[in-house]
């Protein structure tokens, strides 16, 4: 930890004086002194802004309706760029949003790595993914799958909106958004083939292929990325709670099928992404099974969208789109001996309109407002049925009308808005949402409050324990954030956060011997307020010497309550299975124009998971320690005519990665990736410039 | 664990390092603004003389000499001289430095009423009685722009034609 400290401050030091970008004058001519009103206003910015500048004035475009930049967008947001994706060297998603305050990693059940957040396991719903506009959480249990899934190369901007965000995206936005935006066709403007390949000490890590390809010509514009991706999660040893063990290698495959094409003429666009994530898993829901069996996701996601800008103050934004998702399926027959894993064949769809006006009456009001319709299906195979309604087949409605007005003054930007979520599943949710921010000078402040919601994904809904109707998870979210652009290649942001849950929807095994339910496990709304408040800081430096990223966060339940299923015995402070530290660090230096080094760095306070049992089938707690994980890249830009080449080592020091199940189901944690020797190869071609 | 979090505040703290800064005008370019605000606008009587009054400190005082020195063969003469607030009557044109901002209030004060185009470099000042301010638009790839006030200018009897109006973000 010492040496890692101090190599950070050693280039801190190095980069913090920074280079201030100077102004151009404007030539003395007489040409340019007799330039008119109308001329000077359309003339090239004068000011050369530093990459830095450039990056915090580019617009937020998942937290409002209308994008503002990082300071005005009334929320705390993190953004990761592709430049920031490839300077990592990250090579996996988890890589890549390992560096985002307050993101964590843990197992669910049965090999699936997800997401919690602010020290809340918040795998399903309590987070929306969404790729180009497709929420790609799964329509059973709104979860969420990481480990060599998606494709990094086609990937232009990642915006992670660390704050609630169902007052725009519905019942999937409770705690945070990850809004991923790939690579228009003009950006990519030919054909790229990336070759990744990884190798862990005995057996691979990813053999993966990506291929990008797109152009605009006049009017037409197209991109297609894919990916083939073939991986394993781990090298190490997994030893579940009875003492069972296994060697992950060739039992933890991650092979993923990606593809993501978008067509766009003028005002009218049309998009499709298709993702087939294939898994095999051992460890099963608690007890490790005798055999790897798979366990596959597959989604199928369409969209059309027409915008049409009807004058200058008025546009309308029309959008059709239909998901096909069948996740967590085994169609295969389990051994007698794992009597306990099932059948699965789960095949949702979700058609949903939307259409939304944009007006802007003038310069300083913005509004957006609109209504959005969606129809959830799905379908139960193998012989299994929906439980509460005992059938095969189920449908449910929900309509949701939503508005936003976003007001600039001279002394405050000001937004307010909600949205009104009236679903046949599950009742009615209003969310709101207001925000102000205001900046002086180089300081910005922003203060918010959202109120948000998880809605419960067909699969808790007819689990529900009682058999009655679940509630919505409901959160109320107060946010303060302090930034300053230190520096113009310098900016440094400070949030507070305090988050309230009310009716957490939490999976639940009944223990209760007098207990007269007949369901053993379920879902259940938390009889009593849960929550967790904390401190977040991002650093980051910019310039042409390269770049500094650092995270902070830190979280406490005391003062919240936490539902049984989480809390750590005898511990008012933290849940299971996640760090009330966390610290991240990425330094990338420019070596030469061509060659530049990263070293990137995350570190995690110690965890408490359960790890074993005792005599009488009780889980036992155990004390993960705190894990400082280290990774180094090197990367060389047009080494050869179109070649790029890169080269790194993932956990440099070997360290012992886990992913601790954040809820008491006697998973134990799941091992990780050892350290990882990998290379990545790029070839580009692209389309001539037409003269 | 605090030793950690100690050294990563040091570290922080480290990076707050010098001095703090704002984005800076081109004031050439500012002062080629100010030259056509001036030609756009119609005072109710009309000029052969326009001065400028510079309050504060602004390198665009020594741009506009330069540029006004350039114009000698205009119908109408420019000239630009440093103002105390006492003498923002005596001028067609005020100026107000970034660091002379806080007395924006003073100068509309001294000034009410009458045929005086009042210009901020401090961003936002219409509010407070500017007719122009000046800004930074960093949604617009760090464009200099300004802001303008339709009723600030009708209470001084300053008719702005369309070329000003139509390139404005225009403010109360």
């Amino acid at each position: 930890m010492k040496g890692i400290i101090h190599i950070a401050t050693v280039l801190l030091l190095l980069t913090a004086g920074g280079v201030y970008a100077q102004t151009d004058a404007l030539p003395d001519s007489a040409e340019l002194r007799e330039l008119s009103l109308d001329e000077l206003s359309h003339m090239k910015s004068r000011y050369k802004a530093t990459p830095m500048e450039k990056s915090i004035s580019e617009a937020i475009e998942a937290a409002t309706a209308k994008p503002l930049n990082m300071r005005k967008t009334p929320s705390v947001v993190s953004v990761i760029t592709d430049e920031d994706i490839v300077r990592s060297g990250a090579k996996d998603m988890i890589d890549v949003l390992r560096m985002v305050p307050g993101l964590e990693f843990n197992v669910d059940v049965e090999g699936v790595v997800s997401v919690s957040f602010r020290g809340m396991w918040a795998n399903e719903g309590n987070i929306a993914l969404r790729i180009d506009g497709h929420e790609v959480n799964d329509l059973a249990y709104a979860s969420l799958q990481f480990g060599n899934h998606y494709s990094l190369a086609h990937i232009r901007r990642i915006e992670v909106i660390r704050g609630p965000g169902s007052a725009i995206y519905g019942g999937c936005a409770e705690y945070a958004v990850i809004s991923i935006t790939t690579k228009k066709g003009s950006e990519i403007n030919g054909v790229q083939a990336i070759a990744t390949g990884g190798e862990m000490n005995g057996t691979y890590a990813r053999r993966n292929i990506e291929l990008l390809a797109g152009g605009k010509r006049k009017a037409l514009e197209w991109s297609v990325g894919g990916m083939v991706g073939r991986g394993n999660r781990s090298n190490r040893t997994y030893t579940d709670v009875n003492g069972t063990a296994f060697d992950m290698a060739g039992n933890a495959r991650l092979e993923s099928d990606w593809l993501n094409a978008a067509i766009q003429y003028k005002g009218l666009s049309a998009r499709l992404v298709y993702d087939d994530y294939r898994t095999t898993n051992r460890d099963g829901d608690y007890a490790a099974l005798s055999r790897p069996y798979p366990l596959n996701f597959r989604s199928v996601m369409t969209d059309l969208r027409h915008v049409r800008q009807w004058n200058k103050k008025l546009q309308t934004v029309i959008r059709l789109d239909k998901r096909q998702s069948k996740p967590w399926i085994f169609d295969g027959s389990p051994d007698p001996v794992d009597s306990n894993y099932g059948t699965y064949l789960f095949k949702g769809s979700r058609y949903r309109g939307n259409a939304a006006i944009f007006w802007e009456p003038d310069y300083r009001v913005t509004v957006n407002a609109g209504l959005e319709v969606y129809n959830d299906r799905a379908l139960l195979g193998a012989g299994n049925v929906f439980r509460k309604d005992s059938t095969t087949s189920i449908g449910y409605m929900n309509y949701a009308p939503f508005g936003q007005m976003l007001i600039r003054s001279p002394f405050v930007n000001f937004i307010v808005g909600g949205r009104y979520d009236v679903s046949s599943a599950f009742g009615s949710a209003f969310n709101p949402r207001m925000g102000l921010t205001r900046r002086w000078g180089i300081f910005n402040v922003k203060a918010m409050y959202g109120s948000s919601f998880r809605a419960p994904a067909i699969e808790s809904i007819q689990s529900a324990i009682t058999g009655d109707m679940l509630k919505p998870e409901r959160a109320h979210t107060v946010e303060l954030e302090a930034s300053a652009n230190l520096k113009k290649d310098m900016y440094l942001s400070v949030n507070l956060f305090d988050i309230t849950t009310r009716d957490a929807i939490k999976y639940f095994v009944n223990t209760d011997p007098n207990s007269t339910n007949p369901f053993l496990d379920g879902y259940r709304n938390t009889p009593y307020n849960t929550g967790s408040r904390g401190v977040e800081a991002e650093y980051k430096y910019k310039s042409r010497h390269g770049s500094i990223g650092a995270g902070y966060s830190f979280y406490t339940v005391q003062g919240k309550g936490v539902d049984e299923g989480n809390a750590v015995p005898g511990m008012r402070q933290i849940t299971l299975g996640t760090a009330r530290h966390k610290m991240s660090m990425l330094t990338s230096v420019n070596i030469t124009k061509k060659i530049y080094a990263s070293l990137s760095a995350f570190y995690l306070s110690k965890r408490y998971a359960y790890a074993a049992v005792d005599a009488t089938g009780n889980g036992i707690l155990g004390e993960l320690p705190q894990q400082l994980v280290c990774n180094v890249f090197v990367g060389a830009n047009d080494l050869l005519k179109n070649c790029t080449v890169g080269m790194g080592v993932a956990n440099l020091t070997d360290e012992t990665i886990l992913y601790p199940q954040a809820y008491n189901s006697l998973h134990a944690p799941l091992p990780g990736p050892g350290r990882e020797l990998y290379v990545r190869l790029t070839y580009k071609i692209s389309y001539r410039e037409k003269t | 664990m605090m030793t950690v979090l100690r050294r990563f505040l040091v570290l922080g703290c480290l990076c707050i390092v010098h001095t703090v800064h704002g984005q800076s005008f081109d004031y050439a370019e500012n002062s080629l603004y100010i030259l056509n605000f001036i030609k756009y606008t119609d005072w109710p009587e009309k000029k052969t003389h326009i001065v400028v009054g510079v309050l504060g400190q602004s390198p665009v005082a020594d741009e506009l000499q330069q540029l006004f020195s350039h114009r000698r063969n205009s119908n109408i003469q420019y000239s630009v001289r440093h103002i105390a607030v006492g003498e923002a009557r005596e001028v067609d044109v005020v100026l107000l430095a970034a660091n002379a901002a806080g007395q924006l209030r003073a100068v509309t004060q001294a000034t009410a009423g009458s045929p005086i185009l009042i210009i901020s470099e401090k961003s936002n000042m219409c509010h407070a009685g500017a007719c122009i301010s000046f800004f930074i638009d960093e949604d617009n790839d760090f464009k200099t722009s300004y802001q303008l006030s339709l009723r600030n200018c009708g209470q001084r009897g300053l008719k702005l034609s369309d070329e000003i109006k139509n390139n404005a973000v225009l403010t109360r």
